[in-house]
């Protein structure tokens, strides 16, 4: 088990929490609509490469907010957004943006908050403080021996067929059928992706 | 001359007395035995030797990464887990689902029906939905046997070449080992992309089947589109999959218009921050 070492860079993340704001990028022209429905009033239209902030999410749409608070807020479809891999530097984003806590829910939790796109790449480890935080990397896995008594333990927990059903129905799941998606389908489609661009609608 | 050859043939029976000499012909008995051994063990698969390369690759995992200890975590994963197994073509093999003690971000498949999940992944989750979705995706690859595949092409390219150490033990043993070592080698360096693209698109699918909202796995790629890809928590996932942009583009391609229907299914939340506030306790 090795230790993954995070540098003072952590720090700068703490400290950076406080303009919790997601943001992000458009990935291809889209609508921005009133409601997270399709059928939802269009409020404007946000061409690719536009920049907003994620605010929540509901199911296939996510809430989002352009530049400041004066300008309209509204839904985007959840693939028509990516995060920059990339953070942007610190003195380029909004400050006056409210802190908004809890949106994209896990992310501001746990491991991803002290992991989060702005604390950059810790691979430049040397010194300051390292935290306790358990790492599985590939020397882990390449220098593993058997593990006989876990994997034992691990037959502990396994569930038979029937109480997987019944905890499905605790939570109203209801077996559907469907075929797997045909992925010649996708090259089809992938071909006329700048023509289909505008059309982009659900039938 | 001929004085030349006595000398040789007198050198030879000092080299290799009586019982060398036919020690010799048995090894290369052997070594046609090992190749035999290599194209059977590089054939079909039968699904006992499919459960037992399982269990071996499982226990080194978790040789890597011990179970966390709480119960409750683990059945809550393993009854997801086998709830998605049943809707799928392998609803019969033994499935086991364990939570792996590392904050890493990472889902590991063995062949046999092995599923394991960093504690550090499922912290990045927020509903039963996008648990469902990752799990999908690894069941995918037991349904397709990816791993094994992928072990099968490597050891008939290279045990054959190398067969020597297939001879190390008697009873195919060594061969067994060599397969195993294959077999985590996959986890450090990663499938084909193509079966990861697979296990995306039947992974949506499955979740879809078990009733799920089915946007729980692009949901969890999102998230995790946003650590930096260089960052020691997501470093070696990174390494060994396509990047998330191109995993979310092909399913968005795929899905549109396909789940429209299911959109209003369960995310099952509420138990899933239940669940989940159990494993952000801190260790006991």
């Amino acid at each position: 088990m090795t230790v993954i070492r995070l540098t003072g860079l952590v720090i700068i993340s703490i400290l950076a929490v406080p303009c919790l704001a997601r943001p992000g990028v458009i990935s291809a022209d889209t609508e921005l609509r009133k409601r997270p429905y399709r059928s939802a009033p269009v409020v404007t239209e946000l061409a690719k490469d536009t920049r907003v902030d994620v605010v929540r999410r509901q199911g296939y749409w996510l809430k989002v907010k352009l530049g400041s608070d004066a300008d309209p807020s509204g839904w985007i479809k959840l693939f028509n957004l990516r995060y920059e891999d990339t953070p942007a530097p610190a003195a380029t984003t909004n400050s006056k943006r409210p802190a908004s806590g809890g949106f994209f829910a896990g992310l501001a939790r746990g491991a991803t908050s002290l992991f989060g796109s702005s604390s950059r790449s810790s691979s430049d480890s040397h010194g300051t403080s390292t935290i306790g935080i358990r790492g599985l990397g590939a020397e882990d896995l390449e220098t593993a021996g058997p593990n006989p008594a876990e994997l034992r333990r691990l037959m502990r927990f396994t569930v038979e067929e029937e109480e997987a059903a019944d905890f499905a129905n605790e939570a109203s799941l209801a077996a559907a059928d469907m075929d797997y998606l045909d992925p010649s389908k996708a090259a089809a489609s992938q071909s006329d992706t700048a023509a289909g661009s505008d059309e982009e609608e659900f039938q | 001359m001929k004085r030349h050859l006595h000398t040789a043939a007198l050198l030879l029976a000092a080299a290799l007395p009586l019982g060398q000499a036919a020690a010799f012909e048995l090894n290369l008995n052997k070594l046609g035995a090992a190749l035999g051994n290599i194209k059977d063990a590089t054939g079909e698969v039968d699904e006992e030797r499919e459960q037992k390369i399982g269990e071996r690759l499982s226990s080194k995992l978790l040789g890597a990464a011990a179970l966390v200890e709480i119960r409750e975590v683990q059945l809550y994963v393993n009854r997801v887990g086998r709830w998605l197994a049943s809707q799928t073509e392998r609803a019969d093999l033994e499935w086991h689902f364990g939570v792996l003690d590392a904050d890493t971000i990472n889902a590991f498949a063995t062949p046999g029906g092995y599923v394991f999940i960093t504690r550090g992944l499922l912290l990045t989750m927020d509903s039963e939905a996008e648990l469902a979705g990752v799990l999908a995706h690894e069941i995918s690859h037991v349904l397709r046997r990816h791993h094994l595949e992928a072990i099968k092409t490597r050891a008939q390219r290279e045990l054959t070449l190398n067969v020597m150490s297939a001879l190390s033990d008697d009873d195919n043993g060594g061969l067994m080992d060599s397969m195993i070592d294959m077999g985590m080698d996959l986890y450090s360096k990663g499938l084909d992309r193509d079966d990861e693209y697979e296990a995306d698109r039947m992974g949506v699918v499955i979740a879809t089947r078990a009733g799920y909202e089915p946007y729980g796995l692009p949901v969890s790629l999102l998230a995790l589109a946003e650590v930096n890809t260089e960052d020691d928590s997501i470093a070696l996932m990174s390494s060994t999959h396509p990047p998330v942009s191109d995993r979310l583009a092909r399913l968005d391609q795929l899905m549109e218009g396909k789940f429209e229907a299911y959109r209003d299914r369960p995310l099952a939340s509420e138990r899933f921050r239940a669940m989940r506030q159990q494993l952000e306790k801190p260790a006991r």
